[in-house]
């Protein structure tokens, strides 16, 4: 250590006489004697103890209605091989654009045979044709409550 | 140590007679901390009180882990230092003030001190280091803390003390002897 370092820490140690004042330290010590002492907030940890259980008992409870609820497939190493994923996707779209074809296919037959019949026969707007139909419609939608029209319908279903 | 364990454990108990001890133990050396550090009597007495008081009322919480009492205290003196200069809106810059004003503004029991011309200029001096490399040398070489207790006062390992410590030392020497020396 140089001269120079020696004589600051020298001055430095000489600051040592600073000193509080008597009255000040006797004031002081008064005042701190009067103030109360903080108490650990014991009672307060029971609480938080049965908050953290709560919680804990919560999250395992979750756990296990998932594990035991959930029916999701398990993931096989074949579900991510791209070579499977591609074959089924190509397949995928085979398979609805048959069934689009065959949708039209069907809907065209029935457009066409509907058409024809329009074209070639009018009778059904034959009032006589009409009014059978509606007839037919009315017993089906209200049928007789007559109690012997019934039992003989039970005795035919019966015989 | 081991009796200032002791004490500590009696204090934490609530018994106000040992706290007592303890307060007359490190009392001097906290207020000359906090005085060298603020430089004004008053608000040194007033936050050497805080700190005493907040330690007496936190001292349940304080737990025995290796760390001296003195530590603990000169960590809440920190803070209160800090807090000064945060909330402290009129502070006048010691560099502002002439030697003169310096000597008259100083209170009756450091004047008796400062009529040593070499010591109002180094306590002058050490006001322009930086916060951490003043608690370092007021630590070390004005209230004779080894360098173990100063790491675990300020929260630092012993080699960066040693380096604070050097680099203080050597901007004291700048500033009060200047480049020649």
């Amino acid at each position: 250590m140089d001269k120079t370092n020696k004589e600051i820490i020298e001055q430095l140690k000489r600051l040592k006489n600073i000193q509080p004042d008597i009255a000040f330290v006797q004031n002081s010590w008064r005042l701190i004697l009067t103030s109360p002492v903080s108490q650990p907030k014991i009672w307060f940890w029971p609480a938080k103890l049965a908050l953290a259980l709560t919680l804990i008992f919560l999250l395992l409870g979750a756990v296990y209605f998932t594990l035991i609820f959930n029916n999701k497939p398990t993931l096989s190493s074949n579900n991510f091989n791209s070579q499977f994923l591609t074959k089924e996707f190509d397949n995928l779209a085979i398979n609805i654009q048959f069934q689009e074809l065959s949708y039209y296919q069907k809907i065209n037959q029935v457009i066409a045979s509907a058409l024809v019949e329009i074209s070639q026969s009018n009778n059904h707007l034959n009032p006589q044709t009409l009014k059978n139909e509606g007839e037919k419609l009315d017993q089906l939608l209200n049928p007789p409550q007559n109690p012997s029209h019934i039992e003989e319908l039970l005795n035919k279903i019966i015989l | 140590m081991k009796d200032e364990k002791k004490l500590v454990k009696k204090a934490r108990k609530g018994q106000a007679e040992a706290f007592g001890l303890l307060y007359n133990r490190h009392l001097p050396a906290i207020y000359r901390f906090i005085f060298l550090k603020v430089n004004h009597q008053q608000d040194a007495e007033d936050l050497t009180h805080q700190v005493f008081l907040q330690a007496w009322q936190g001292i349940k919480s304080y737990r025995l882990k290796g760390f001296p009492f003195s530590s603990w205290l000169y960590r809440i003196a920190s803070n209160k230092v800090v807090d000064y200069y945060r909330t402290k809106k009129t502070y006048i810059e010691l560099e502002y003030v002439s030697e003169e004003n310096l000597a008259e503004s100083d209170p009756l029991p450091q004047k008796k001190i400062d009529t040593d011309l070499d010591l109002a200029l180094i306590k002058k001096a050490l006001k322009k280091l930086e916060p951490e490399q003043q608690n370092i040398l007021i630590m070390k070489f004005v209230n004779d803390l080894s360098n173990q207790e100063i790491a675990q006062a300020i929260g630092k390992s012993l080699g960066a003390i040693r380096v604070i410590q050097h680099r203080a030392l050597k901007k004291l020497k700048n500033l009060l002897y200047g480049q020649n020396k």
